[in-house]
């Protein structure tokens, strides 16, 4: 592993940038290996393609890198403006894609067992990962940064650019439509509790 | 827009125990990811020592300005000018690269810059001068 582990958990993000302004490159890898996983899981749910969310996130990243110079301390978490930079990454690649497609390439043919099949063959964490794949991708969205970014609604709303309210709304949904999936077949999820 | 049914107790359990499940299982970043990502940090680090070690312009022109005097002020110098003296500066001072030679010399091609620097070295190596502490381009 090149590096497992945040070196510097004790300094924040706003020194970090800082010091990788004035050239220390200790500082960009403390802050690849605290931010870049959640960059890339983001990028991962809402394009569901590796080799794009990889692609999507170092673009992040060198955003990140080549606003170093300019940031303003305490103007916002560097991490809410990263996740913001990646989800319109994400959006335009998927904007562009949904053009491109729309009018003269055919729909594929998904022949893959839906969600609900793939329950008794797949674990519990990829039924949900393919019934989360199937919600908006504003649902998506929102729902992940709740839950597996650990963002607060009021982080998510300035990184959607929507009000808290609207995050509410988009992660009740989001969960509803989980549910409605998932849950009916939790006995064949194994889940027992 | 209907609001959706809240998630009952025992459902919102249920979910955020998939959710907790799927969430330690997501893959870590790959090594050649994060080697790529730091290849990027390193060569936007280059770029800004490059641009932070680099004399402002309103600095270079300043420079040129008093080189242009000072060479006016010896006299003995009757071809040198203020673009000698940039070209002069710009190798003294390492701006050897030619976008930055052109930009400090008003030069629009290496042609004018070689041009320039033959004419006014004809007058250097007749020239016999002292800045007062050392030469220039040393």
């Amino acid at each position: 592993m090149l590096m497992a582990f945040d070196t510097e958990p004790e300094t924040d993000d706003d020194v970090l940038i800082r010091r990788f302004a004035a050239g220390d490159q200790n500082a960009a890898r403390a802050l690849t290996v605290r931010l870049s996983p959640g960059v890339l899981a983001l990028a991962r749910r809402m394009l569901r393609n590796e080799a794009e969310a990889e692609d999507v996130a170092q673009e992040a990243m060198l955003r990140l890198w080549k606003m170093a110079k300019d940031w303003e301390p305490g103007r916002a978490k560097v991490s809410t403006w990263l996740y913001r930079v990646t989800q319109n990454l994400c959006t335009d690649r998927l904007r562009r894609k949904t053009t491109s497609n729309m009018d003269d390439v055919p729909e594929p043919v998904d022949e893959s067992p839906g969600a609900a099949d793939q329950m008794q063959t797949k674990s519990r964490a990829e039924a949900l990962t393919t019934a989360m794949a199937d919600l908006p991708e504003r649902q998506r969205t929102a729902l992940h940064l709740r839950h597996f970014e650990d963002l607060s609604n009021i982080e998510i709303a300035d990184i959607m650019d929507i009000s808290v309210e609207a995050v509410e709304s988009l992660t009740g949904r989001a969960k509803r439509g989980l549910a409605d999936k998932l849950l009916k077949h939790k006995d064949r999820l194994g889940f027992t509790s | 827009m209907t609001k959706p049914d809240p998630l009952t107790p025992e459902e919102e359990i249920a979910l955020r125990a998939l959710l907790d499940e799927a969430r330690s299982q997501e893959a870590a970043p790959s090594d050649a990811f994060l080697a790529r990502v730091l290849e990027d940090a390193a060569q936007v680090a280059a770029d800004n020592a490059v641009v932070r070690d680099t004399p402002t312009e309103a600095g270079a022109l300043g420079l040129l300005d008093r080189l242009g005097r000072m060479f006016r002020g010896f006299g003995g110098l009757p071809g040198a000018s203020v673009m000698t003296a940039s070209v002069l500066f710009g190798l003294a001072f390492g701006y050897t690269g030619p976008d930055s030679l052109f930009e400090l010399t008003g030069f629009s091609d290496a042609a004018g810059v070689v041009s320039e620097l033959d004419t006014e070295m004809d007058v250097f190596d007749t020239a016999s001068f002292d800045f007062g502490g050392g030469d220039l381009l040393q």
